[in-house]
């Protein structure tokens, strides 16, 4: 148990007073790739938020622990910096600071020194070829005017240089999205031969999971895990999508 | 003092210049002595400290100024104001006791239907004095007050209201709630006790028949620890050539998590100066909401003002306000935010047509002690013509840091391709206007009783008609 | 004796004392700019019988903070300096007038009145920069009146980076002609007091005018900001935005006003602000202004003003910033966004270098040089 990156002991989450997920029980070890599943309105989302910390969610029960340590009442950006991420659907628009400068000062935030530019541009420009974005993005201001897909691959990027030890991945609105799907396959794949971390892959479509080893996979019915199992069950539910568990 | 004028001298916008002190008609005249004040009280049969309050607030009304910074009150004459006038009728107990030619006109006004309809009560109200009243037997049940003002001064309730009348709405604020200070008649006192909740909506009519006669009822509601009330207040008048004057008062008390829901159509005949107050203190965990209609009279100041003084205390205002012919309708709120956890929520909409002019005018003013506040204002102003005015002039005045506010304003004409759309699906030009207008009014109609709601849709329909060319 | 500056066009409640700014009145003399002067522009000084005749239209061009400040220009008789624009010609290079009110005096405290009128013949187009900058105890007025002609195009930029014991007046009008557009960028930075007035009356169809103003206001410092749009004309359009931070005990007032004039038909007018207040102790005032005589014509104005959006504040939280990071962060990307909005990359340094926030510039260019190796 003590070998666990990130264990999760019967959360249960609040939004408007009102509860959305109960008593969560769930435990990821290092490098390992799990997905969580589940229909619309399951609270897939809620999960990755309440593990961030968005203060617009309660946790009335339960913890959260990471690398050992209780990590439930902490803020936001000291899980970060332990080294967890998580990737927003709707990242927000920053008017006057470049991405390049974001991830730079995000970079020095968590290592306490400061990057010597040269190192960082470099390591910038491998991760943009990667991704295949376009060099120029790294002066553009913080997802401003970026269209779906760019914003997409902007949460990538920030994933591939901030190498965090667990990755969350919210794919819930990339389902069909072609481009948005290639760019999250070929992120994970980096990060898994760079950073060798931790995935957590939420999603309803299993269409990133095609080339993926994935370890676990966690079903998630109106706010309740209702079953953990092995790869095989991302097939059941491509042929049979959720019904059996409802 | 030296004449102050805007320097925006190009534009015909005499309203917005500054007034010198000269110039206005409101001087101490005939029509308004001590005496006459006196007297007025003593018909009333006022206690002595209602007495000696009119005599002040007359003192007051005296020393000061006319407001500089709206519309003209010039045509308002204080001379040919009566300011009481009594009908032949004292207070009846049911419908049928009630003066024939009173009760025609209350008939056209369709309230005999809606007393049918289980309201809790309806207090009518005939210049200047309560005619007809009603408390229902379930309402009075619960410990619900609800009786004309004046009685209850002398009533078990007495002391209550001696504490709290005219203290949220003070004669100092302006020359017209020292008036209204001085003159007020009529009106009534709602008490409702800690936890009630008051499930049909209490309402009052005002109707002014007389020419030449004041308005000045003074509305004192108290809702308790906890409870829950829904006040309706709406009026109507017809046309008169003199000019009239409503001056009243609204002071509303909302106390701990307890809600007040405060709604107003306002209809006054187009020859009215309303220069209404209103006024709503909310304690702690309290909330006031605020649906208010105007869309009569020649001249409108109102702004109903909530003060959050409570922690968690929450303001809402939504209103709708149509300018006509002849109307310079200037309407807002203000909000006051003096405590923490405090929000308001501010959303209205004007229509100016046929050359009405149409003012949002409002306040946020959030303090230091308002730690972690929100204020959302949203304004939206239609013009159906280029021949009249609408300006928004919203003012925030933030003084924490800890404080989320947002405003947004917009101003513009009635869709084309919406107009189009309609017409093709059968609907006369005219028809299509006023049905885009009736859902732009939209954020007040849905918080209205079903009757206001169909009341005010009429309205809307009626001045709109003849719109086009 | 006592003036009022920056007049709402249309007052509100006088609890609020927002109608506009009451000042002691004062006098000063006029202070020699430093002036940049390219091809394709003249300048001359105004005596009075000049004065009556061709500042005619002049005269008519009403700014942002009201009649009374041309009293103090008056009595402190100082003489107006013309800037011409050559007809049809694009003129490149920035008219620079560097106001530096450290100039040497005879007595300490001396008080700057300076007073300009700039014409932009039709077809011309030119960047104006009034760079204020001062670090001793003092007052100025700087009064600019601009009339762009048919076609032509104004950019007109004015750098406010004054020490803490200055007093600023900076006032500004324009009258834009057909087709004519303004774009302008405004910095407030520093100072005791900052008194800015801007009045564009948009008199020709289709002219247009576009204003990114910035400021910080820390310390005890004040900013007292007009600005008035009256659309005359059919077709016009006018857009400002408005991005700061207050700090510490600072105070700002912004009045914004959208005129849309009956007969100025499909004019389009937006005001937007957007204030990040950081510590307790600020003070934000904001009046924004719609007025509105004409059917066919669209208004907008949206005001944000506070803390941080809770939404902002997670998601950068998310990558690991700290709270007190965050504001700093912020507060520097506000500025910067409004800097990038001027074109000239030596006014953008000097900025840059005013606030401090050059040292990445310079170690970029310093680490460019060690590490340029082939292909960087």
């Amino acid at each position: 148990m003590s070998a666990s990156l990130l264990e999760i002991k019967d959360l249960c989450v609040n939004v408007d007073e009102k509860e959305i997920l109960h008593d969560i029980n769930l435990s990821v070890n290092p490098g390992e790739v799990h997905v969580l599943m589940g229909p619309n309105g399951a609270g897939k989302s809620t999960l990755g938020f309440a593990i961030m910390g968005n203060p617009r969610y309660t946790i009335t029960n339960g913890s959260v622990c990471f690398d050992g340590e209780d990590i439930t009442e902490e803020s936001t950006d000291k899980k970060a910096n332990k080294g967890i991420y998580l990737s927003f659907q709707n990242p927000i628009e920053v008017p006057g600071i470049s991405l390049g400068n974001f991830i730079r000062n995000a970079l020095e935030r968590k290592t306490e020194k400061k990057i010597r530019l040269w190192d960082f541009k470099k390591k910038m420009k491998s991760a943009l070829e990667v991704l295949q974005m376009n060099p120029e993005y790294a002066d553009r201001d913080l997802n401003v005017g970026f269209s779906g897909g760019e914003k997409k691959k902007a949460e990538i990027l920030q994933m591939l240089m901030l190498k965090p030890k667990l990755a969350i991945l919210d794919e819930t609105d990339s389902g069909l999205d072609v481009d948005a799907v290639k760019t999250v396959s070929i992120g994970i794949e980096e990060y898994k031969k760079e950073v060798g971390g931790a995935l957590l892959i939420i999603t309803h479509s299993t269409r990133i999971l095609d080339a993926l080893d994935v370890d676990k996979v966690h079903v998630l019915v109106d706010g309740k895990i209702v079953t953990t199992s092995d790869k095989s069950l991302i097939e059941d539910i491509n042929e049979n999508g959720f019904e059996r568990f409802l | 003092m030296a004449e102050e004028k805007t320097y925006v001298e190009d534009v015909d916008r005499s309203l917005y210049d500054f007034r010198n002190e000269d110039k206005d008609s409101f001087k101490l005249d005939e029509g308004l002595t001590p005496e006459i004040v006196k007297q007025i009280s003593e018909e009333k049969n006022d206690p002595e400290w209602m007495k000696d309050f009119r005599l002040k607030a007359l003192e007051i009304y005296n020393k000061m100024g006319v407001p500089d910074w709206g519309p003209s009150i010039e045509g308002l004459d204080m001379d040919n104001i009566v300011t009481y006038v009594r009908a032949n009728t004292h207070m009846s107990a049911t419908w049928d006791e009630v003066p024939e030619e009173i009760k025609d006109t209350f008939e056209r006004l369709g309230i005999p239907q809606a007393e049918r309809e289980s309201l809790a009560g309806v207090g009518a109200q005939y210049d200047s004095e309560l005619v007809y009243h009603n408390v229902k037997k379930e309402v009075a049940d619960q410990g619900v007050v609800y009786t004309d003002l004046e009685s209850a001064l002398w009533g078990p309730h007495a002391d209550m209201i001696k504490e709290h009348f005219m203290k949220l709405i003070t004669p100092r604020d302006h020359k017209f709630a020292a008036l209204h200070g001085a003159v007020w008649s009529g009106g009534s006192f709602v008490y409702v006790p800690p936890g009630v909740s008051v499930e049909i909506p209490l309402q009052s009519y005002f109707r002014l028949n007389a020419p030449g006669a004041g308005q000045f009822e003074h509305t004192l509601i108290i809702v308790d620890e906890g409870a829950y009330l829904h006040f309706i207040e709406g009026c109507s008048a017809p046309k008169y050539n003199i000019a009239n004057l409503h001056a009243g008062a609204v002071e509303l008390f909302v106390g701990k998590n307890a809600t007040l829901r405060y709604s107003t159509i306002e209809n006054w005949s187009k020859n009215m100066y309303n220069l209404n107050t209103k006024r709503a203190t909310v304690e702690e965990g309290g909330k006031v909401e605020w649906i208010s209609g105007s869309f009569g009279s020649h001249v409108s100041y109102l702004y109903p003002e909530s003060r959050l003084m409570g922690r968690g205390a929450r303001a809402e205002f939504t209103g709708v306000t149509f300018a006509g012919n002849g109307q310079n309708l200037d309407t807002g709120c203000k909000m006051l935010q003096a405590a923490p956890d405090t929000s308001s929520f501010v959303s209205t909409r004007s229509i100016s047509k046929d050359g009405g002019i149409s003012t949002f005018r409002s306040s946020v003013v959030i303090t230091e002690a308002a730690k972690n506040s929100k204020s959302a204002v949203s304004c939206e102003s239609l013009m159906i013509d280029d021949i009249s005015q609408s300006d928004t002039i919203p003012a925030m005045d933030i003084r924490t840091a800890d404080a989320d506010v947002g405003h947004e304003a917009k101003i513009g004409r009635i869709s084309d391709d919406a107009v189009f759309y309609l017409m093709s699906r059968g609907l006369s030009e005219e028809d299509a206007k006023a049905l885009i207008v009736s859902g732009f009014a939209d954020n007040v109609s849905k918080e209205l009783p079903l009757e206001y709601a169909v009341e005010m849709n009429n309205l809307i329909r009626l001045e709109m008609k003849g719109s086009i060319g | 004796m006592s003036m009022r500056i920056n007049y709402l066009p249309a007052p509100t409640w006088n609890w609020l004392k927002m109608n506009f700014k009451e000042v002691d009145e004062w006098q000063g003399k006029k202070e020699d700019a430093k002036i940049t002067l390219p091809e394709g522009v003249t300048l001359t000084t105004l005596e009075d019988a000049e004065n009556s005749d061709k500042s005619f239209d002049f005269n008519e061009v009403g700014t942002g903070m009201g009649p009374e400040i041309g009293k103090i220009i008056d009595d402190s008789k100082v003489a107006t300096q013309r800037f011409v624009c050559e007809e049809n010609r694009e003129i490149e290079t920035p008219v620079f007038v560097d106001l530096n009110y450290d100039g040497e005096d005879e007595n300490g405290n001396q008080n700057y009145v300076n007073s300009y009128e700039v014409l932009l013949k039709e077809n011309s187009s030119a960047t104006f920069v009034f760079c204020y900058s001062s670090k001793k105890k003092s007052i100025a007025l700087n009064q600019v009146k601009f009339i762009v002609e048919k076609n032509a195009k104004l950019s007109l930029v004015q750098l406010h980076m004054l020490g803490d014991e200055f007093n600023m007046f900076s006032d500004v009008g324009v009258r834009i002609d057909e087709n004519a557009n303004v774009s302008q960028v405004n910095l407030f930075i520093g100072g005791e007091k900052i008194y800015n007035g801007f009045r564009a009356d948009l008199a020709g169809k289709y002219s247009s005018i576009e204003s990114d103003y910035g400021y910080i206001v820390k310390g005890e410092e004040e900013l007292d900001i007009n600005y008035v749009a009256n659309h005359l004309g059919k077709k016009t359009n006018s857009d400002i935005l408005v991005n700061g931070v207050l700090r510490d005990k600072g105070k700002k007032m912004f009045r914004g006003t959208i005129d849309l004039r009956r007969g100025g038909k499909e004019a389009v007018g937006a005001e937007n602000e957007d204030v990040l207040m950081i510590d307790e102790g600020v003070r934000n005032q904001t009046v924004p202004l719609i007025l509105c005589t004409e059917e066919d014509v669209s208004g907008t104005h949206g005001a944000t003003i506070g803390k941080i959006d809770e939404d902002l504040m997670f998601y950068l939280q998310s990558r690991g910033l700290a709270k007190e990071y965050i504001y700093e962060m912020m507060a520097e990307a506000r500025i910067k966004y409004v800097i990038n909005k001027i074109e000239n990359e030596n006014l953008r340094n000097r900025c840059l270098s005013f606030l401090g926030y050059d040292k990445d510039v310079e170690v970029e260019n310093e680490v460019e040089v060690i590490g340029s190796r082939g292909e960087n």
